[in-house]
Formats: structure tokens, sequence, C-alpha cells
């Protein structure tokens, strides 16, 4: 499978982020990046292209768990690379609402601006930012596994609520609804459910193991 | 007892995945009454989550009830 064989480590990442960078120039020639409209459509248009990274990262570890095969193994071998293309995205989107920002704040006040939507970027580029600088082994040796572990599942969850609640915005209150939208909302929908899968299935193994339970004498 | 945790946990799995599945029955009314209520206004963020919350509650009930079932088994 090409997947396994050579879509993997900084070879996959820079992969995503060189496709996904050129998609975005390639969007951005035929806008007028002077317009806040358009900075507006490119801020979708790089979410978008951010979205399936990070419902990949956050369902690796239980479509493996629930799936031992080449897709679950590779998934959960490149989680954090996954994490990083989903990082990379991100810094496009970034990018255009900083254009936004300081080119046009009077838009971007009116238009774009929404005290809830400032509530969840705020603290989703702070996790996605200690995500990724955590990822890394001389920093994440900065901190002891369990507040590794405590930072990297508040954070994926933030995230994903973050990125999920957007489309469930869309389709249910917006009313602009476009076919990814649905992709999307029901993507998280079934990365969320394969994690609480593999979370029940876990529990109940280990209530049909005693063993597993009381560990060994 | 068990048994009892276990329907209650499979009927609240089950209206989850309904609003998960046909948020346009119920979200427009519970996103009007955060916005009628300005003092809750904030807390219309949790909204859709609402259901997702239901699902992993309804789950987490079922497992919970079939551990109990497991331990009583082999407590026997």
């Amino acid at each position: 499978m090409i997947l396994s064989k050579w879509a993997n480590g900084y070879r996959l990442f820079w992969l995503v982020t060189v496709t996904t960078s050129i998609a975005v120039v390639v969007k951005m020639g035929g806008l007028d990046m002077a317009s806040p409209t358009d900075i507006s459509s490119m801020i979708q248009f790089s979410v978008r292209c951010s979205v399936p990274w990070l419902y990949l990262a956050f369902a690796a570890s239980s479509v493996l768990s629930l799936f031992p095969g080449s897709f679950g193994g590779w998934s959960k071998r490149n989680r954090r690379y996954l994490g990083f293309c989903y990082a990379s995205a991100m810094a496009w989107q970034l990018t255009f609402i900083l254009m936004m920002m300081t080119g046009h704040w009077t838009y971007y006040s009116d238009e774009v601006y929404a005290f809830g939507d400032i509530i969840v970027q705020v603290p989703g580029y702070l996790f996605l930012t200690a995500m990724t600088v955590t990822s890394f082994r001389p920093v994440r040796q900065l901190l002891s596994a369990r507040h590794w572990n405590m930072l990297h599942t508040i954070g994926i969850y933030f995230l994903w609520g973050t990125v999920w609640s957007t489309y469930w915005y869309e389709l249910y209150y917006y009313g602009d609804i476009q076919p990814i939208d649905y992709v999307y909302y029901w993507g998280g929908i079934l990365a969320w459910g394969l994690r609480l899968w593999a979370w029940a299935r876990a529990r109940s193994e280990l209530a049909a193991d005693p063993l597993a339970q009381t560990g060994p004498a | 007892m068990g048994a009892a945790s276990m329907l209650t946990g499979a009927c609240l799995a089950l209206f989850g995945l309904v609003g998960v599945s046909f948020g346009s029955l119920w979200a427009p009314g519970a996103l009007q009454f955060f916005a009628d209520h300005e003092s809750w206004a904030q807390l219309e963020l949790i909204v859709p989550f609402l259901p997702i919350l239901m699902t992993a509650t309804g789950v987490r009930l079922v497992v919970q009830s079939r551990q109990l079932g497991a331990k009583s088994r082999g407590a026997s």
C-alpha cells in the first residue's frame, strides 16, 4: 500500500504542506486579495484544507485499536505528522485572518468578528501552538508524561469541537449550506464516534478480563 | 438497577444520535432559547454538543452497567 510505503513522517508532512500551499496560492491567484470578501473566502478555503488532517489525527489511535491493519497502523504511526499537516494548513488561515485584521479592520469588526468566535479561536490557536511545540522532543521533555497527555487530550478535543461545531452552525444556523459542510460535519461525527467506540470496547474488554483490572499479584 | 441503568443509557445514546442526525428539528429552537435569555447567551456555544454529550453519557452508562454485570457474575 502506497500510504505505508511512501507517505510517512516528514515526507508525508511536506507532501501535504506543499500541496496545500500550492492549492492556496492557485486559489489566491484567482481572487482579489485587496478585497475583504475574497480574503474571507481564503480563510474558509484554508480551514477546508486543514480539517481532514485534524480528523485523521483525532481518530488515529482508535482506528488502530478497532481495525488493526495497514491504514490503522499508518495513521497511528503518523499521528504526530498528521497534526503537523493540520497546523501548517491552519498557519495559512492565521495569515489570512491577520491580513483581514490589519488591512480591513472595519469590515472584520462589522462582518466577521463575533465575541463567540474569539472565545473559541484564541484558545484554539494557543492549544495548537502548544501541541505543535511540545511534539518536538526537547520541549516535550520539559513536561511530565501526565501533563503532556493532558495537554494533547484536552487540546485535540478542543480543536475537534471548534472545527466540528463550525460545520454544525453552517448546517443548522447560517443556512448557506454547501455539500462540503455535510462531509465535514459527518466526518467529525465519525472521528468522534470511533473514539467513543474504541473507549467502550476497551472498557468492556477490561471488565471481561478481571486479571487486567487487578493487575498481577 | 443494572438493567434500568442500561436501558437509560441506551435511550440517552439513541436520543443523542437522533439529535446529531436531525439537528434541524431542535437546533433553531435551542439557539433561540439562549438568544432570548441574555444572561445565558454565551452558553449558546454548548448547544451543538448537547447530543454529543447525551450519546457519550448514554454509552458510558451502558458500559458501566455491563461492567457491574460482569463483576457480579464474577463474584457469584
